[in-house]
């Protein structure tokens, strides 16, 4: 018979939508409505997985986000997502479960002979005993040990599911649609405030659908919220982080949209916490076999799901409102054999007169299995053995703080209830409903009326109305107060777990503090006692009773360990976001990418932006390309796309003052139409960017800097002009998107630059080097710089970047008979190199100052700039400081290796001091040999030293030659003439 | 060849988003003639001087400044002319920001994936400019009219921004659904 525990009516289920689904490949069926743990006892299926650590049969315990034990993995391959909890997920078409340890298979698991040793398994065994020998064996123990124990196994494949992230902002975040939440909510809405409600479950109502039906309210409430003007509301969201100032994280669970999960940023102005309370267990041996369960879960199952949890029912409590599940099981057919009540009294709530009900009576020992079969109860000395194939248990209520304490907020112990409760109220944030300790519908509701207005009143909303929504009849209200009496009951039978998911028991704690460990804090990391999934819902105040009465303190002295987001577990790909598809970090595109990328570029990052490393039709590999390209520069003529450098456009009647107190050079009687380079150093006086920056007009500036450096330079301007010299009048404004720059470089550039622009005379005289020209191409504005960085005779021509493509291509075809080739960075990186140009973020790498890298004669003398006084610095005056010099191989064929040390002898695995590194290196088309920058002990003083640059790491090593950083034209005539 | 050459500048080359953003309804990349930073002028004086063009807030005394009509060289002399008094820096910037436009109901939920401001209509009422961020891209956000926003990027990340913007489009489908009620 399909699903024989199923009850013919009533629920949240819908049983005309009958949904298959499977567990551990057993093909079952459940219905619209239910969880994947309603669906799975439906079906009579407790046993769900074996323990963490001993390989003990496990159930389902609880019905939402408290379950220790039901950890499954939905989905197989890369859909698979383990450690999930049954009892949250929501049952849907063709699910496919599997449980999480059991080998080989869940009902016979060899693991479980781990039980057997569980006397020598206690808490810190691990470390006890893998000590040694040598540090490698830890690593090799862990290998086995975390094969053994352990949680769920993430796929492997790349994650095939959407995620989405999303901003939220309100007047009032409300946590949690139980009756305090739903009051609060709708009083707040009335007013017009701007009100989310976020709660875990797919249908709002919190703890009223735990309540036998009918559920005419459900529907009342959603045509209620749909009449009010700007409420939002959040199903499947866990609200799991709280972080001050109104900043709250939450997980929303999709189904059938376009992302699986979405991330919540949430700023609110208020926020009411209404998260309820969860249930704590009583411990007692083998108070962890299947079909041992929270009473309220029990109640939950039959009345949410129209599910039978159980035929026999026994109950354990040390509260009332455990007898609330004992009536709603007799409602639905389940034999209730008992009411075990640990209080000598009666309860304060009338008992049918079917129930026995047993006072000042024990559970000691669960019987059974597989699934509980018996439970042993003493009472009055006298010992008995109920039968039972369900035994529900209730160790009173604790307030659910974890969202309150994150923030921080106090929490302060209150005895009546055995738990936690909030201590002080935080601006802008309440506690509303059983969340604050104030148990009872009625009381709730009218809680959360209170709280929702003093929300939006705080806000300066007008006085809300009172909501037209009633609540649903209750019989009676059950108190959740528990007896002096602790619910960690003594006995021998077999281990008493506190924490059932990290299988920690009464007896690990007890070791824990025979060990000497005090506080809660490492009473937990000693033990694992709340960690995990669960973080220890339902196992953390019992393990601070057991330490307050091992250590005789009061549990207020003993504390709660500290409350972390997040309070659910929160996937990566949610962390992540729409970014788990798109790239992490945006890619900058020059004007010209295009072309690039259609003519066989090979990129390479430079910043955020992609820019062309070489041209794999012009050789077989990087070198033999690039070397292709430079040589073509030096004997004919080549093209670059330099659009990424920075372009700052600096304007204003002391933009000249500004950039002589930013430069460490003079830029005061710089002629209009001509440029200069510009080295600049931070206020420490290492250098900071360098470029060459043209004057345009009297009072206009055009600065070029790094790619890489060009937001760290804007910044750093901005910031002088805003901050420290606000008096002077300057304007700056980036413009390094709105201008493409290709250079045109090699000994050909003048004849395909006087084609490009026919007419104008782009002569020696009328644009010498380091000249600046205004222009016009086709209609299009156009500016000539006459700038080199490969030492050859070049110019950088600027167009607005939406003409870029058009004046690369214009170059190729008018230099076609010139033999004109584009070039990539690596070619760039050759030719400067010869040149002996240096490149911030290799040669320049924040750790050199202008003295270092033959800049020193730069600095000014007769005025101030950013760094002079640094500058002063005894270090940087230190003989024997690293300076700038040219390497050369030796065998004139081994490549050097950027990043390598210098050391005196070559290098056979002993340690040498070092004698300076290598920045970077090229292949020489010039020299016809691998050369490179550097820096070197003493500078000028190694010249034709031979040193070795070695670079462990990747096994490279290569004899060079100290030279000169100039290795081509030092006169610089090819690029001046 | 002049000829040939002639035709290679005779159009804008946008970076490659439009043809796409034309797929996703409410989402494209209409681009203005002209756009030029002022810096310098007062509120009161950038209000006087313009005739129909959209004035956005970049910093104190520091302008966007967006003609749909003007070419840039028409605009620069007719912002030059009505702020001759004023001590001001022109910077054409037209080819360095690209645009894109969200239109539609569901304009302000696609940003609310990449932007932290307050979107709804009572924080950011229509009318309303941010230079802002979508995540850690620079952005300005204008609120051109009610369930319209303008979105300025930098040329370079057009492509980028665009291609989150698409899955942000994709991955937000019925955020504000109501919650359903199963029976």
């Amino acid at each position: 018979m399909s699903q024989p525990f199923r009850l013919p009516s009533g629920g949240l289920v819908d049983r005309s939508r009958k949904l298959p689904f499977s567990f551990n490949g057993k093909r079952l069926e459940g219905y619209a409505g239910d969880t994947l743990a309603s669906a799975l006892l439906a079906n009579g299926i407790h046993l769900v997985g074996r323990s963490f650590k001993y390989h003990r049969p496990r159930g389902i315990f609880t019905a939402g986000v408290e379950e220790p034990n039901a950890l499954v993995q939905v989905g197989s391959g890369a859909h698979a997502e383990p450690n999930l909890r049954a009892t949250e997920v929501p049952l849907s078409y063709g699910l496919e479960a599997y449980s999480q340890r059991g080998w080989p298979s869940l009902r016979f698991d060899l693991g479980a002979v781990a039980q057997l040793l569980a006397p020598v398994l206690a808490a810190g065994f691990y470390y006890k005993t893998f000590m040694g020998p040598g540090r490698r064996a830890w690593p090799f123990y862990e290998y086995f040990i975390r094969r053994a124990a352990g949680l769920g196994k993430a796929p492997e494949a790349p994650d095939p599911d959407r995620y989405d992230h999303r901003h939220l902002h309100c007047d009032v975040l409300v946590i949690g649609a139980g009756p305090a939440g739903l009051a609060a909510a709708l009083t707040a809405a009335s007013t017009g405030a701007r009100v989310a409600v976020a709660d875990q479950n797919p249908l709002l109502g919190g703890s009223l659908l735990d309540r036998a039906g009918p559920w005419d309210w459900l529907e009342q409430l959603m045509a209620q919220l749909a009449k009010l003007p700007d409420v939002l509301l959040l199903p499947q969201t866990a609200v799991f982080g709280h972080y001050r100032q109104g900043r709250f994280g939450a997980l929303q669970r999709l189904e059938n949209q376009g992302a699986r999960q979405r991330l919540w940023q949430i700023q609110t102005q208020q926020a009411i916490l209404a998260t309820g309370a969860s249930e704590r267990p009583l411990v007692f041996s083998h108070n962890d076999r299947p079909g041992v369960m929270l009473a309220s879960a029990a109640r939950c199952y039959v009345n949410r799901y129209g599910v039978q949890p159980g035929r026999n029912a026994v109950l354990f409590t040390n509260n009332d409102s455990a007898y609330a599940t004992a009536f709603d099981l007799m409602q639905a057919g389940v034999a209730v054999k008992a009411i075990v009540d640990l209080r000598p009294g009666p309860a304060a709530v009338p008992v049918p007169k079917e129930i026995e009900v047993l006072t000042s009576a024990k559970a000691f020992n669960a019987k059974g299995r597989r699934h509980v079969a018996a439970v042993e109860v003493e009472t009055d000395g006298l010992r008995r053995r109920l039968d039972c194939d369900l035994l529900c248990i209730s160790g009173g209520w604790s307030p659910v703080l974890h969202l309150f304490a994150h923030s921080p907020g106090q929490i302060r112990y209150q005895e009546a209830l055995g738990a936690w409760v909030p201590k002080l109220e935080q601006e802008g944030l309440q506690v509303a409903g059983a969340a604050s300790g104030v148990f009872g519908r009625e009381a709730c509701w009218r809680q959360g009326l209170e709280a929702g207005a003093k929300a939006v009143q705080a806000l300066g909303f007008s006085s809300p109305e009172k909501p037209a929504f009633t609540l649903p009849r209750e019989a009676a209200e059950f108190s959740v107060s528990v007896p002096e009496i602790s619910p960690i009951l003594p006995g021998k039978k077999g281990p008493r777990f506190v924490d059932l998911q990290n299988d920690v028991t009464v007896e690990d704690i007890e070791l824990a503090l025979r060990e000497g460990y005090r506080s809660i804090e490492q009473v937990k990391r000693y033990t694992t006692l709340g960690m995990g999934t669960d973080q220890g819902r339902t196992a953390n105040i019992n393990g601070s009773r057991v330490v307050a009465e091992v250590l005789a303190r009061p549990v207020s002295a003993v504390g709660a360990t500290t409350f972390r987001p997040p309070w659910t577990p929160v996937t990566l790909g949610a962390v992540a976001g729409q970014q788990s598809e798109t790239s992490l970090a945006p890619l900058r595109r020059s004007p010209i990418h295009s072309w690039h990328e259609e003519n066989g570029a090979v990129f390479m990052p430079s910043g955020l932006w992609w820019r062309p490393h070489y041209y794999r039709n012009h050789g077989a590999g990087l070198v033999e390309a690039a070397a292709f390209e430079a040589q073509n520069v030096r004997r004919r003529v080549g093209i670059a796309d330099v659009s990424t450098l920075g372009k700052i456009d600096i304007q204003g009647e002391d933009a000249s003052e500004f950039l002589n107190r930013i430069y460490i050079n003079h830029w005061s009687k710089l002629a209009i139409g001509k440029a200069r380079y510009g080295v600049m150093l931070r206020e420490d006086g290492y250098v900071f960017d360098d470029g060459t920056t043209a004057r345009l007009a009297e009072n206009h500036y055009l600065m070029t800097t790094t790619t890489v450096n060009a937001p760290a330079v804007q910044s750093h301007l901005e910031f002088y002009q805003q901050v420290i010299w606000p008096d002077l009048d300057v304007k700056i404004t980036s413009v390094t998107d709105h201008w493409a720059v290709v250079a045109l470089a090699g000994p050909n550039s003048r004849s395909v630059l006087g084609s490009l622009f026919e007419g104008l005379d782009v002569g020696n005289e009328a644009l010498p080097f380091l000249g600046v020209m205004e222009a016009e191409l086709y209609g299009v504005q156009a500016r000539i710089a006459r700038i080199s960085f490969s030492g050859e005779r070049a110019y950088e021509i600027a167009v607005p970047a939406d003409y870029g493509l058009a004046l690369w291509e214009a170059l190729l075809e008018v230099g076609e008979t010139f033999a004109i080739g584009p070039y990539g960075l690596e070619a760039m990186d050759y030719l400067r190199i010869e040149k002996g140009h240096l490149v911030v973020g290799a040669d320049i790498d924040g750790r050199v100052s202008p003295y270092d890298v033959g800049l020193g004669g730069m600095c000014s003398q007769n005025k101030d700039f950013i760094g002079r006084r640094s500058l002063e610095k005894p270090a940087f005056h230190e003989q024997g400081r690293l300076q700038l010099a040219g390497f050369m191989s030796t065998d004139g064929k081994t490549m050097i290796t950027a990043g390598a040390q210098l050391v005196a002898e070559s290098f056979k695995g002993k340690p040498q001091p070092s004698l300076g590194r290598i920045t970077s290196r090229a292949y020489s088309p010039a020299l016809g040999a691998p050369i490179a920058l550097g820096l070197i002990a003493g500078g000028p003083e190694a010249y034709e030293q031979p040193v070795y640059a070695v670079s462990p790491i990747t096994d490279e090593q290569a004899e060079v030659r100290v030279t000169s950083p100039c290795f081509y034209d030092p006169q610089g005539e090819r690029m001046k003439g | 060849m002049a000829h040939r050459l002639a035709e290679k500048f005779k159009n804008r080359c946008l970076p490659p988003v439009d043809g796409a953003a034309g797929s996703l309804a409410g989402l494209s990349a209409p681009q203005p003639a002209a756009i030029m930073t002022v810096a310098g002028a007062a509120e009161s004086r950038m209000k006087a001087a313009l005739l129909d063009e959209t004035l956005l807030w970049l910093g104190p005394n520091k302008w966007l400044v967006v003609s749909e009509t003007r070419q840039p060289g028409e605009l620069a002399e007719k912002l030059a002319a009505a702020l001759e008094k004023e001590n001001i820096a022109l910077t054409d910037v037209s080819h360095g920001l690209f645009r894109f436009r969200l239109k539609g109901p569901g304009a302000r939920d696609m940003l609310s994936a990449g932007v932290s401001l307050d979107l709804h209509p009572s924080a950011f009422k229509p009318g309303r400019s941010a230079p802002c961020a979508w995540r850690n891209v620079y952005i300005v956000l204008h609120a051109v009219e009610a369930e319209c926003f303008d979105v300025y990027t930098f040329r370079s990340y057009a492509s980028s921004l665009w291609e989150w913007l698409a899955a942000s489009y994709t991955s937000g489908t019925g955020i504000f659904q109501p919650c359903r009620t199963e029976r």
